[in-house]
């Protein structure tokens, strides 16, 4: 619990120390994969937050606001992107295990589960004249994360930033694939099924009649 | 096998009842035409309690025992209704409980001699009973008493620019209350065309404009002449008839739009004004009309073959105004900022239903829609929730917040598919100091701008309160901060450690 607390303590360490955090949370057990899983369960829960208690004038509730929908859009992005990740710095000589990198792609999210809650707060505060400096935070709360995920990947591969963006493009359209491999193979399942049933269906006939 | 076919057709046969049974369910307004409705926020249909009920119908095929003509053009004074008889030329006076009195065929002009109508198409009859007509076959516009002496006769402009017509057919006129006129000619898209009081041409007025795009101009470089000469022929709007108001604004409608104009300008919201079937002129002939609603005044917003065709348009009591619509004979109703208020009437054979609407007059709080097809005046009278609304203007135009906010409770009570009436509610309640309210009929009306008009005020409010105590937190923390570096140091010293400044004495 101790050991915990003292990690997520260090979680917001490296969000102002992203190269030395990156990598004491991989060399120095400064961090585990407990930890990536509470901040990763924290993103989560801060969305269904945001979700449901975002001020009416930047946003409102939907009156029906579905809260799985958000956990499986969340948890299917993160392992997509952690799969995919993995995938490509395998083959171009990363350093990272699956390990690393679900660690360091849930600590790139600290800034955000932050800001959101900030962004919370000041929407129901804020009035629509200061819409701007509220989207300035949801801005900050992005290039953030995309800094952090930039630079755990630098530290965890041992990458040099060249190849780090380049990974990261082919990650991104990595993560469409494996949405599209999913969708495919939900549709085809529906076919088989779809034939199985018509089969039964046919046959069912034939022996009745 | 024959049994089961017949069996799979007479399921068929149902299936098809049943769906087309929905889909006449779906498109209900059109089939049961006269039915109360108005747009929601997101341009669909909501049903409304009724606005106006149907109250009599004034049988106008014989008048005062002779079988008339067409009807073409109605007037309201404030004692009179004047119809014009354009096939038989003839101009005949009603009292506004549509008693006959008396008619005008024959004119005495200026110098002696007596002359007819031929197919005029409108009349103005001004608040001091000058009768303006607008002759049309006679390419002239009469100036005259109620007796017939005519004091002037407008023909054709000698200086008469931006038309290359050989006739001048004037089909509507309105009259100033100084007397300038002003006259729609058929076939003349710059606009209205204005004479000054003595009948001298002075030019345009509330000309539709025409914008070209510079891609347009380019491409223009490259066209033929007879090209260009064919592009001109795309000026697009001509007003259908003008009415105008105490305060000297002239409404005009036009009809001529063409239907993915208007459907773009529904989608986009555009309340610039620059596709519209109405407009508001001022004495410079600009477009002041009030587009605030969530959709510009255009009548109805989905239709299945054609746009609404607005042939005239009614000023009401409160500056309410009703546009009419001659192929679906509906009666659009606006509020002064350009608010749907209800939309009811339709051409049909049922009772209360029109068949070729051509004018809409208000008589009190009364409308009167003159039928040409059928030859009647049908008068529709408001039911307690039409009442309700007019009140509920007058009242809130007026600065009496309280007595318009009863009146928009008990609109919210009959009718809650319309959010207008709660914007207007959270308006008074702003008005009266009580942000809170507001803010929540605000949020139910779902306006954001007034609701973040109304957060502001609280916060104001607030802020004067809670501000003492903000800033006071805020220094007790700093004095806490500062205090307990003074008090590490002072007991660093007292224990006699060294006082560091800079390092890391503390780690």
């Amino acid at each position: 619990m101790k050991q915990t607390l003292k990690e997520l303590k260090y979680a917001l360490y490296l969000t102002v120390h992203p190269f030395k955090g990156f990598w004491d949370i991989k060399y120095e057990k400064e961090g585990s994969l407990k930890t990536a899983f509470i901040l990763l369960a924290a993103t989560i829960l801060v969305q269904i937050i945001s979700n449901l208690k975002t001020g009416y004038l930047f946003g409102g509730v939907s009156i029906n606001y579905n809260f799985m929908r958000t956990v499986v859009s969340s948890l299917f992005l993160f392992f997509a992107w952690c799969l995919a990740n993995w995938c490509l710095t395998c083959l171009s000589d990363g350093k990272g295990t699956f390990k690393d990198i679900m660690m360091f792609t849930a600590y790139s999210l600290t800034p955000y589960i932050i800001l959101q809650m900030i962004m919370v707060v000041v929407s129901n505060i804020f009035i629509q004249r200061e819409a701007t400096f509220y989207s300035m935070l949801g801005g900050l709360s992005f290039v953030w994360v995309a800094f952090l995920l930039v630079t755990g990947m630098l530290t965890t591969h041992h990458f040099t930033l060249t190849r780090t963006v380049v990974v990261l493009a082919f990650t991104l359209v990595g993560m469409v694939v494996i949405a599209l491999l999913i969708v495919m193979v939900f549709a085809m399942f529906q076919e088989v099924l779809g034939f199985i049933s018509t089969v039964a269906d046919e046959a069912i006939r034939r022996m009745t009649y | 096998m024959k049994g089961k076919q017949r069996g799979l057709a007479i399921g068929l046969a149902a299936a098809l009842l049943i769906g087309s049974g929905l889909e006449t369910k779906a498109y209900y307004t059109e089939e049961s035409s006269s039915a109360t409705y108005i747009y929601g926020k997101w341009g669909f249909q909501l049903e409304s309690p009724d606005a106006y009920e149907y109250s009599r119908m004034v049988d106008l095929r014989t008048v005062n025992g002779n079988a008339i003509g067409r009807l073409a053009d109605m007037c309201v004074t404030d004692e009179h209704i004047y119809l014009l008889d354009t096939s038989l030329g003839i101009i005949y006076r009603f009292d506004h409980q549509m008693n006959y009195i008396d008619s005008l065929q024959e004119f005495k002009m200026p110098d002696g001699s007596t002359s007819k109508l031929k197919k005029p198409e409108g009349i103005f009859i001004s608040a001091s009973d000058v009768v303006y007509i607008a002759d049309t076959e006679n390419s002239r516009v009469l100036v005259s008493d109620w007796k017939g002496n005519v004091s002037l006769e407008v023909l054709k402009p000698e200086n008469l620019v931006g038309t290359t017509l050989e006739s001048f057919l004037p089909t509507r006129v309105v009259a100033d209350s100084a007397g300038r006129i002003n006259v729609v000619a058929r076939n003349i898209n710059s606009g209205l065309m204005q004479f000054s009081s003595e009948g001298f041409f002075t030019g345009y007025t509330g000309a539709p404009s025409v914008s070209v795009d510079a891609f347009t101009k380019f491409l223009r470089k490259f066209y033929t002449d007879a090209q260009r000469a064919q592009m001109t022929t795309y000026v697009p709007t001509e007003y259908n008839n003008i009415k105008i108001d105490e305060n000297n604004f002239i409404w005009g409608t036009i009809s001529a739009l063409s239907a993915s104009d208007l459907a773009a300008v529904v989608t986009s919201g555009d309340t610039s004004g620059k596709i519209t079937p109405i407009k508001k002129l001022n004495m410079k002939g600009s477009d002041v009309l009030a587009r605030n609603g969530d959709f510009p005044p255009v009548g109805d917003l989905q239709w299945s073959s054609s746009p609404s065709r607005i042939v005239d348009v009614g000023l009401g009591p409160n500056d309410i105004y009703s546009m009419l619509d001659s192929s679906l004979g509906r009666i659009f109703t606006y509020n002064n900022n350009g608010i749907m208020l209800y939309t009811f009437g339709g051409n049909g054979t049922a009772k209360g239903e029109t068949q070729t609407p051509i004018a809409i007059d208000y008589i009190g709080n009364n409308i009167y829609v003159l039928d040409s097809g059928l030859s009647c005046m049908m008068i529709f009278e408001p039911t307690l929730y039409g009442q309700l609304l007019i009140d509920a203007e007058g009242y809130y135009q007026a600065g009496d917040y309280d007595q318009a906010n009863a009146c928009w409770k008990q609109v919210t009570e009959l009718n809650s598919n319309f959010s207008y009436p709660y914007v207007g509610l959270g308006n008074a309640e702003f008005n009266n100091g009580n942000y809170r309210e507001a803010m929540d009929y605000y949020e139910f009306a779902d306006d954001r701008a007034s609701y973040s008009d109304a957060k502001e005020k609280i916060r104001k409010d607030n802020m004067s309160v809670r501000f003492p105590y903000i800033v006071g937190g805020i220094l007790i923390l700093v004095a806490l901060f500062i205090g307990k570096g003074i008090f590490v140091r002072v007991r660093r010293y007292v224990r006699g450690e060294l006082v560091t400044y800079g390092g890391d004495g503390e780690e």
